[in-house]
């Protein structure tokens, strides 16, 4: 995947992904989604802002290894925050489910906004 | 001595007369006893029809249900009484009214089926500026935690004594007929103990929110945004001396443990600014602390936010430091929402 | 980006079933063997910290294909998916056949379904078992069995004897129920999940074993809370670093 690293709320994400390395009769459906999530000390909480499966029938209409690109518009919160007992995060988020139940994902993590730490 | 004993006397206008310290103790004192006699009468005049139906004393007929409806009065008007003095402690009479009418609306909300917005991760301001304020927008609602603790203490207490009273009147009863009850007279000694410290308990918590008394604070807007301006308006009643009263602007991170059995909540203050304060000043009961200030909020920093497991709060922190009645620390949650995003952007959003 | 490093000791990480386990190779052959020799009714004994929630995540799928489980808040999972928070009223949406018997070493007996329940006091909704949805094919958890009080224990072990569903709980204190293992946390233990923890990041943690069986008797070897510490001295020690300490 490839996208830009620092966004600001309302920019347009837009990234493109490929799949490479994973033989495509082994594919069974792919999810892409660009989503928040916690990390920290406390219970991990996500939040999906943009959400799109790609079922079997619709893989075949291009090559899985041919990049397929797509843009959101960024919410204005939750922003991207690193403090000690809570980190809350975004990334685009690849998902691959192959036809023997396997899982495979990849994230490629973005920062929303650009917050000091001062009041 | 006149404060204490002012017999006679006429109070002019909206002053008060006497220390409202002692009158507001006494008045509770009042109330709870008067309960603790209404229970001791019931006790006695139910067991003794009870445990001694042949006895002649307290036949059942006039007098019997005359002593149970006489009794039962003093428990309820002791008992509400009380509560109420109690409650009156905790909350101004403004505030009072406010969540009364906060309850009626949040009933009506419900029965017309409004329900909050599901899946946001950003904290319901609504609930919040449901209280409006008497010089700004809004008031804000103190953190459940400082009243609690006299809540608490003051229904443990009653129902402590209100038991205990009870084992009284069945152990003399008991010693009266001649069934001398060892073990239970002896259980009566640490019941007893248990009894004073937690009246004593209650009273030095009562004592302590009348002498500070209620806080109440008020803000321009909600929620806040960053890069804005805001008032506050600050009114303390009691009778105190601050050495020093400050009010702060905190923020917070909370996360619960979800592990194994066990779930806990933990909390880091993250960043606090004192917008006002720390300053000298006097509280007359006649004559409550008012104080206004104003404060910006940066352009860069967090908004609130809630999710399942993980919160960043942030509050309006009022902290005072008086010699009679020690530190404390009144807490009132507020809303930050995120800087709305561009009119250009949302345009091409469109 | 920089500073966006993760905390190796992140609940992420840290949560039960994040972390593989550690025992021996044959752990989970001789567990087996004892489940089946119970007649499918046992308990995981420890004390806080102490593994028990991580065993379960390991070894309950391996005797039930579809888990249906209910947090301490309510959440309801399916398979692993979310399906909403309604508590008793999380309905299973589709079952998945399984063979127990053609995993390896596992016995005959197939489990269709378990509904794994983590029980909290102060939660009373999680406290409320789906009695209604239980049969003779199916396998009750109970993760935090001594939160019940007495007489609920009673309710469930004669419910569960009774309708012949299956019984695995954990519990800090010895139950009325046969002992499927007892757990407790060793230095060497915690030795090898603070590096299978720490192996993924560039950040280590240089930790003397004699330290380390100090903080695990100070935690009454509580293996959470020894990495919820070394969680904070993570912190610490990179706010140090932004601070030019």
């Amino acid at each position: 995947m490839s996208l830009q690293a620092g966004l600001e709320p309302g920019e347009s994400l837009e990234f493109e992904y490929a799949v490479q390395c994973v033989a495509p009769e082994l594919v069974d459906s792919l999810e892409v989604s660009v989503m928040w999530y916690t990390e920290g000390k406390g219970g991990e909480d996500i939040g999906v802002h943009l959400f799109q499966r790609i079922g079997r029938e619709d893989l075949t209409e291009l090559a899985l290894d041919q990049p397929r690109r797509l843009s959101c518009d960024l919410p204005a919160s939750p922003l991207s925050f690193e403090g000690r007992l809570l980190k809350i995060r975004w990334c685009v988020r690849l998902r691959l489910f192959l036809r023997d139940g396997r899982e495979l994902s990849a994230d490629k993590p973005f920062y929303l906004g650009h917050l000091t730490t001062d009041l | 001595m006149a404060k204490l004993f002012r017999l006679f006397g006429k109070k002019r206008g909206g002053r008060m007369s006497g220390w409202w310290v002692v009158g507001s103790v006494s008045e509770a004192v009042f109330y709870g006893l008067l309960f603790l006699l209404g229970i001791v009468s019931l006790t006695t005049v139910v067991t003794w029809r009870v445990f001694w139906p042949a006895s002649s004393i307290l036949e059942i007929g006039f007098g019997f249900w005359l002593m149970v409806i006489a009794s039962s009065s003093f428990v309820v008007i002791g008992l509400t009484a009380f509560l109420f003095q109690v409650s009156h402690v905790m909350a101004s009479p403004e505030l009072r009214s406010a969540m009364v009418d906060r309850a009626k609306r949040d009933h009506l909300r419900r029965s017309k089926g409004q329900t909050e917005t599901a899946g946001s991760s950003l904290p319901d301001a609504t609930i919040l500026k449901d209280s409006p304020g008497v010089r700004l927008a809004y008031r804000l609602a103190p953190n459940q935690g400082d009243t609690a603790k006299l809540a608490v203490s003051a229904a443990f207490a009653v129902a402590w004594n209100a038991m205990l009273s009870v084992l009284i009147v069945i152990c003399v009863q008991n010693h009266l007929v001649g069934n001398h009850e060892v073990f239970l007279t002896v259980l009566l000694v640490p019941f007893a103990v248990v009894s004073y410290l937690a009246t004593r308990w209650f009273f030095r918590l009562f004592r302590r929110h009348i002498g500070v008394g209620p806080t109440t604070l008020e803000i321009s807007d909600l929620p806040l945004l960053p890069g804005n301006q805001y008032a506050l308006y600050l009114c303390q009643y009691g009778r105190v001396t601050f050495k020093q009263l400050k009010v702060s602007l905190a923020c917070y991170e909370e996360t619960t443990y979800q592990q194994g059995t066990d779930v806990r909540t933990e909390r880091h203050e993250m960043t606090r600014k004192v917008v006002l304060g720390p300053e000298q000043f006097v509280v007359e009961p006649e004559k409550p602390l008012e104080l206004d200030c104003q404060f910006t909020l940066p352009l860069d920093m967090m908004h609130s936010f809630q999710s399942s497991h993980n919160a960043i709060v942030w509050k309006v922190v009022v902290e005072g430091d008086a010699p009679r009645w020690r530190t404390f620390c009144r807490s009132f949650p507020i809303v930050v929402h995120p800087r709305p995003v561009p009119a250009r952007d949302v345009a091409n959003l469109n | 980006m920089d500073g966006l490093s993760s905390n190796p000791f992140s609940t992420r990480f840290t949560a039960p079933g994040q972390v593989d386990w550690i025992g021996p190779s044959d752990f989970f052959d001789v567990l087996c063997k004892r489940w089946q020799a119970s007649n499918y009714r046992a308990a995981i004994l420890g004390a806080h910290g102490s593994g028990k929630s991580t065993l379960l995540e390991h070894f309950v799928p391996m005797v039930a294909e579809v888990v249906w489980r209910r947090d301490a808040l309510g959440c309801c999972t399916v398979g692993g998916d979310e399906v909403g928070r309604e508590g008793v009223g999380c309905e299973v949406e589709q079952a998945i056949q399984t063979t127990v018997g053609e995993r390896q070493g596992f016995g005959s007996s197939a489990t269709q379904c378990a509904y794994w329940l983590q029980l909290r006091k102060s939660e009373p909704q999680s406290m409320v078992v789906p009695w209604g949805k239980l049969s003779s094919a199916s396998l009750l958890v109970l993760d935090g069995y001594e939160q019940l009080n007495f007489w609920r224990r009673a309710i469930v072990l004669w419910r569960t004897k009774k309708i012949k569903t299956g019984l695995l709980v954990t519990s800090h204190r010895r139950t009325r129920l046969p002992t499927l293992c007892e757990l407790s946390v060793s230095v060497v233990t915690a030795r090898a999940v603070i590096e299978r923890l720490t192996a993924k990041f560039d950040e280590g943690v240089q930790i003397k074993d004699t330290v380390l069986q100090q903080r695990l008797e100070q935690r009454g070897g509580n293996l959470r809370d020894v990495l919820m510490d070394l969680y904070d001295e993570v912190e610490q020690r990179r706010l140090g670093r932004k601070r030019g300490w």
